[in-house]
């Protein structure tokens, strides 16, 4: 199992000399197992580069892509991604199900005018959408199975792990961590007071959030998680709806998982801070049973 | 006057190696005039650069005013500003133009590029600076200080787009960063737009339709851009809107390609560099 890292930034692409090591195309990573499907987490501007791979390869392709949210940063590569374009292909979308939208009106809504010069009537391939219920998961292929959690991120995002031949990788993006508020439709114009006690219900949710991705993550070889915060950045903007290291740590050491991979980089944060940034991590941890290492766009990892 | 490109890609932002030298960001040119007026001409995602620029001056403190003419709605045009850190800022004026070429209004473009489906910002009215959508039609004239501004708009495939030219003393300076003739032919309306200028910054693309919008880099050869600065006999053409896939290799090579003997400058826009009127 190989696990390809196409875009690994948070928020916005980031060009630019600054950011030429960790890399500036916002978040898509793909997972080769090895066997069909071609199996690919979000869209960010990061697929445009991989779907000229696939596009190479010709049709038919069977694509599963697994949208953690609608968030533009995990969407906006998807008009630049060929394989939706060429007839023969046939790609699936999975996303959480909400009542009030669907991923297809979205998506849908993001590729048309005014935004864009084309729109998904542009696309030749056969493209089909899949709502998971709050937890759902799915045998995708013989002997492929995809679970699924929900994550503490404005809107609601999912959580995807993928097991094959007895390897698995999760991805966990974008969250805050299960600790003071629970994320959702409610936009929160300033940090709240951390120190406040947290309301019985809300903390009885966060609990049962944090254990279902704890099971998960259970003997997971890799977790790919949200970890765009430094410690201080976190308790300035926990309303923010990303985690900081010890969050993921905490989530990862106590589901026995083998290796953290730090993800969704800020935007603003150069090259030579992510090395200070992972200095700081892996220092901090060393004691700790668990493999940390940063997403690099551009890298592959192997699972054996 | 001042003119900075901080974003000159077309589409998409394109981050690596290979785009480096002419930058990777999407759509953003700032104006400025000898008094400090400043008019910024799209919001791809350049305009987060030069919102990071700035806040150490007045917008920082909150007692900035800008005006922002949004020549078209497209992504590249726009994805910037939800990231442009002056507009949360209170205190800040940030004036919006281009509701024209929407079909519905600006506000209600960038409004809904914020839905909260897309955006954790979920909605302008979570910006604290003050943003006012003004009123203006094409062929309307207004001054910001000393530059006074023409609107135009000029041919986009099969919408329009806003031209925006600005007068400084006696320095003129065009932009049409994103325009297309379907004909191939440079209708005389924006001939008579880009008219005499000093500096015309001209979309480098020929119209081509459908897919091959995305594709096609054969459209991106500066024909009707070069066309069209010399039938409006400007002083200096500089092209830009470039595609996303093109490296800095491939673009000088398009620029020697283009030659030397016009009776007029030809540059291609660098992200990050300045030019002066």
């Amino acid at each position: 199992m190989k696990v390809l890292f196409w875009g690994v930034r948070g928020s916005i692409p980031v060009p630019g000399p600054l950011t030429q090591r960790y890399g500036g195309n916002t978040s898509c990573i793909q997972l080769e197992t090895g066997v069909q499907p071609v199996i690919i987490f979000d869209s960010g501007t990061g697929i445009r580069r991989l779907g000229q791979l696939l596009a190479a390869r010709g049709t038919p392709q069977e694509i599963h892509i697994f949208i953690s949210h609608a968030h533009w940063d995990h969407i906006q590569g998807l008009p630049f991604f060929d394989p939706l374009y060429q007839s023969g292909n046939r790609i699936t979308f999975y996303s959480r199900k909400r009542d009030e939208f669907c991923l297809r009106d979205i998506i849908h809504k993001v590729i048309e005018d005014p935004y864009f010069p084309l729109s998904h009537e542009d696309w030749k391939a056969d493209v089909n959408f899949v709502e998971l219920e709050d937890g759902a998961g799915a045998e995708i292929a013989p002997g492929l199975i995809m679970r699924s959690s929900r994550l503490n991120h404005p809107l609601i995002a999912n959580a995807y792990r993928i097991d094959h031949q007895g390897r698995s990788v999760v991805y966990v993006t974008d969250t805050a961590p299960f600790d003071h508020m629970v994320l959702d439709r409610d936009f929160i114009p300033k940090a709240p007071d951390l120190s406040a006690p947290v309301a019985p219900e809300v903390a009885e949710l966060l609990a049962v959030m944090r254990q279902n991705l704890v099971d998960l993550c259970t003997g997971a070889d890799l977790v790919i998680y949200d970890t765009m915060f430094t410690e201080e950045e976190y308790n300035r903007n926990p309303h923010w709806g990303h985690s900081a290291a010890s969050h993921a740590m905490s989530v990862c050491t106590q589901a026995g998982a083998g290796h953290l991979v730090i993800f969704h980089h800020a935007p603003e944060r150069t090259d030579d801070q992510m090395d200070r940034m992972m200095e700081g991590i892996i220092e901090q941890y060393k004691d700790v049973d668990m493999t940390i290492s940063p997403a690099i766009e551009g890298r592959t990892i192997e699972i054996d | 006057m001042q003119i900075t490109f901080w974003g000159v890609r077309a589409l998409v932002p394109s981050p690596g190696q290979e785009t480096t030298v002419t930058g990777g960001n999407t759509l953003c040119i700032t104006v400025r005039g000898v008094a400090g007026e400043t008019l910024v001409v799209d919001a791809g995602t350049g305009i987060t650069t030069w919102g990071r620029s700035i806040l150490s001056g007045d917008y920082g403190r909150g007692q900035g005013e800008l005006d922002l003419f949004i020549t078209h709605p497209h992504y590249d045009h726009i994805q910037g500003f939800p990231f442009f850190v002056p507009a949360f800022i209170p205190g800040n004026t940030i004036r919006l133009y281009g509701s024209t070429y929407c079909k519905r209004t600006m506000e209600q473009v960038l409004e809904s590029q914020m839905n909260p489906i897309f955006s954790p910002i979920q909605s302008l009215k979570n910006l604290n600076s003050n943003l006012l959508f003004p009123d203006v039609k094409p062929g309307d004239t207004l001054s910001i200080g000393g530059l006074a501004v023409q609107l135009e708009t000029l041919p986009h495939v099969t919408e329009q787009a806003m031209g925006v030219r600005v007068r400084e003393g006696g320095k003129t300076v065009v932009m049409a960063p994103d325009v297309n003739y379907p004909e191939g032919v440079v209708p005389p309306e924006a001939l008579a737009f880009f008219r005499d200028a000093d500096l015309l910054v001209h979309d480098i693309r020929s119209f081509v339709p459908g897919l091959e919008r995305l594709h096609s880099r054969e459209a991106f050869n500066a024909r009707d851009a070069v066309a069209a600065a010399a039938a409006a006999h400007v002083k200096k053409l500089v092209l830009t809107h470039f595609h996303f896939d093109s490296t800095d290799r491939e673009l000088e090579q398009l620029r020697e390609s283009l030659g030397y003997d016009h009776p007029f400058e030809i540059e291609l826009a660098r992200e990050g560099s300045t030019l002066w009127l």
